[in-house]
């Protein structure tokens, strides 16, 4: 996570630094609504962003129980150490450049900058174990409300947006009384009303108050025990593949790294909210296309790992080497597993660019601007194409993920399911083994489509089948491999802890 | 049922067994004694095929273990001494989804769960196996090799960490499966228990076999297997500690 949080922290601290100067000047003619509810929802996000990942009290207590250390010490190395959390920390980083170019715009604005930090961290720091102790560890269905309750409350006006109605009144004032805190800061920072503290106070005090008690309560082992994926319920199925793979997708969606996944999913519906018109050299599109399209590459890019990079269940491994399971049921079992969960993400994602497309070409129609290509609306057989394009991608991988976890097997935990999170030499050759074939089927793809549809989807099939063809000749080499390497895995999975 | 000739398993330059020749004939039920780090559960991996032996062959069932084939893992129930289980799941879902990959029934299964449950004095529920205490591990890994109704099992040290009211339930359960007919292998370091249940035993030391026989042949007048155990092993030393 630091990996991937530092070089995102090292490009945003140029567009923060730029936001605090541009804030700086304009502070007095910002709208407070809007910016209290931006600075409101942003630490609620990454609070949660945070509850997922980092997934509760930094301090582990079980290592000190025999030690009869005091409580109090625990909670006090918990306050101080749950700072340094990577999401944290990066935001802190975020938060100072922001405070420099507010500096830089205004000198007299450095203190108001540096509270600003201070007072963001500290959100987050609480909202990040109050939502953890809220939602346990592997339910995905109470922390997805959650993330709908709290952090994508706004998504709501978006999502009526979308559908063409004007939101409703009830959402906006829900939206607003939520956002309160968030509003009286900025109001504050304009007019320098002290009473308008009086909100954000309380609700840091009442924030501090449960953070502690959820501290407390998790450090003293009080903690509600955890539910078995699916909520214990039991699996009919025929064939053993299908069996693992009702157990790897429901492995996904309870792990952390699924579960952020599919928060960035939902992430994305800010991103068709309000749109406006950008110029990309001459032509004019819609903000949100780009921002849609990104949003949709990085999703594809998060999603597809899980499907590349099978884990092993290190605790539960020896269930396999006993149990009636061909390795090639086994093997193909994780692959439909990881299809399923890539699958779920599919629909919304399709949707969004659905919408965003029909906007984009009612915009661009109403104000008589030349459409840029990649924001119309897409052809059904172009549809096809691309289809075809993301199966062919996906069976591409599929393949040599088999073989590079059996080479290189990694634990499954609740954490990540077969990613690691650290990005050290065997993440790399991963993330290789996932470029090389983006590298010259999308360019394949790109210039078919220049042609003619019907040529990109037949090109685009041809490409499937011969994914399809290289899937099964390597998942028939990976079943003989798993055969002969049953021990160097079992030995792999538990040296590599 | 089992037999096995010049076996050896090296890890890296040392041995972890050589030279095991062993032949258990079916319903007979072997006790492998030994120390720690004697050979005891690397034996039950070489003949459960999740270990590739370095030299020798072994035969199960009529088949190699190390190809693993399906046809003996339907006979085999296998309780490892650890990392046998599905922590995500719950214990009654760990147990219908062994029981599915093995072809059992939705309601032969509820009726078998539910017996176990009876005969080990447990209630698996919902939690997740991973918040299981290491005793109600142990029952669900025990329920789990023998669900199917196996010919043969393996059981690395059953005992270990169970109260002794389980205890008691577990080797009335064993003694069943022993007169039953199935053919068991089970390391332990519980020599009473070993004693009661075992028809055979084989006591191994540094990956070589100092005792292989049946029971009361291989035993001495008037003793028991704690006593072969210590005679043939060492008495340990004196356990003192200077500062205590």
């Amino acid at each position: 996570m630091a990996a991937f949080l530092a070089p995102v922290a090292i490009y945003l601290g140029g567009a923060t630094f730029w936001a605090g100067t541009f804030a700086g000047s304009g502070l007095a003619g910002l709208d407070p609504v809007a910016a209290g509810t931006l600075l409101w929802r942003f630490p609620l996000l990454l609070g949660f962003a945070g509850a997922l990942w980092d997934g509760g009290c930094v301090v582990d207590p079980r290592p000190c129980r025999p030690h009869f250390i005091a409580p109090r010490t625990l909670v006090m190395a918990e306050a101080m150490l749950g700072l340094t959390t990577p999401v944290k920390l990066a935001f802190a980083a975020l938060g100072l450049s922001f405070t420099a170019g507010l500096g830089w715009g205004r000198p007299a604005l450095l203190p108001l900058g540096m509270s600003f930090t201070l007072i963001m961290v500290l959100w987050i720091a609480c909202l990040e174990r109050v939502i953890h102790a809220l939602a346990p560890a592997g339910i995905l269905r109470q922390r997805a409300f959650l993330g709908v309750i709290l952090g994508l409350g706004g998504s709501l006006a978006a999502l009526s947006s979308l559908g063409g109605a004007e939101t409703p009144g009830w959402v906006t004032a829900a939206e607003r009384l939520w956002a309160l805190p968030g509003i009286c800061l900025v109001r504050f920072w304009q007019t320098g009303d002290w009473q308008l503290l009086a909100a954000p106070l309380v609700a840091t005090l009442v924030l501090l108050a449960l953070t502690g008690a959820c501290v407390r309560r998790e450090l003293a082992f009080d903690r509600r025990p955890g539910t078995a994926l699916d909520g214990g319920r039991i699996w009919a199925f025929r064939r053993p593949w299908a069996g693992l793979a009702r157990l790897q997708f429901h492995q996904l969606l309870a792990s952390r790294a699924g579960q952020m996944r599919l928060l960035m999913l939902l992430l994305s519906v800010f991103l068709v909210k309000e749109p406006e018109l950008i110029t990309v050299g001459t032509v004019q599109m819609p903000r949100a296309w780009p921002a849609l399209a990104a949003g949709l590459t990085f999703g594809a890019v998060l999603v597809v790992p899980l499907c590349n990079l099978l884990g092993f269940d290190r605790g539960g491994v020896q269930t396999w080497w006993t149990a009636p399971l061909a390795a090639r049921d086994l093997l193909f079992g994780k692959v439909v597993g990881c299809a399923s969960y890539a699958a779920l993400a599919a629909p919304v994602l399709l949707a969004l660019l659905g919408k965003a497309q029909a906007w984009s070409l009612q915009r661009s129609g109403e104000a008589g601007l030349q459409v840029h290509p990649s924001a119309r609306p897409m052809a059904p057989g172009e549809a096809l194409a691309l289809t075809l394009l993301l199966g062919a991608l996906f069976l591409w991988w599929a393949g040599s993920g088999l073989a590079r976890s059996l080479r290189a097997p990694w634990p499954m935990t609740l954490g990540n399911y077969g990613v690691k999170a650290e990005f050290d030499e065997e993440k790399v050759a991963r993330v290789a083994i996932l470029l090389a074939p983006l590298a010259w089927m999308v360019p394949a793809y790109g210039a078919a489509l220049l042609l003619d549809w019907k040529a990109a989807a037949a090109a685009m099939a041809a490409l499937a089948l011969v994914a399809a063809a290289r899937f099964r000749r390597r998942l028939a080499a990976a079943t003989v491999e798993l055969a002969q390497r049953r021990e160097d895995l079992s030995l792999g999975l538990v040296s590599r802890g | 049922m089992i037999a096995t000739v010049g076996l050896g398993k090296r890890f890296g330059v040392s041995w972890a067994l050589r030279d095991l020749n062993l032949s258990v004939p079916p319903g007979a039920f072997l006790a492998v004694l030994g120390r720690n780090g004697a050979g005891k559960t690397t034996l039950v991996r070489l003949l459960t095929g999740q270990l590739q032996a370095t030299e020798g062959t072994v035969h199960v069932a009529g088949f190699d273990p190390a190809g693993a084939p399906l046809e003996l893992r339907r006979l085999v129930g296998v309780m490892p001494e650890e990392g046998a289980l599905l922590e995500d799941l719950g214990g009654v879902q760990y147990l219908h989804f062994v029981g599915r990959l093995h072809g059992l029934d939705r309601d032969v299964l509820t009726k078998r769960i539910k017996e176990l449950e009876a005969c080990l004095e447990v209630n698996f529920g919902i939690l997740p196996i991973r918040d299981y205490s290491y005793g109600m591990k142990k029952k669900l890994a025990f329920s789990a090799a023998l669900l199917h109704g196996p010919r043969l099992v393996f059981l690395d040290e059953p005992f270990e960490g169970l109260d002794p009211s389980v205890v008691r339930s577990l080797l009335a359960t064993l003694e069943q499966v022993r007169d039953q007919g199935i053919t068991v292998v089970m390391t332990s370091h519980q020599l009473s228990f070993a004693e009661r249940l075992a028809t055979r035993v084989l006591l191994v030391e540094q990956g070589r076999v100092l005792v292989d026989g049946a029971a009361g042949e291989v035993l001495g007048p008037d003793e028991d297997l704690e006593g072969l155990f210590l005679r043939l092993v060492g008495r340990g030393r004196a356990g003192r500690l200077s500062w205590i």
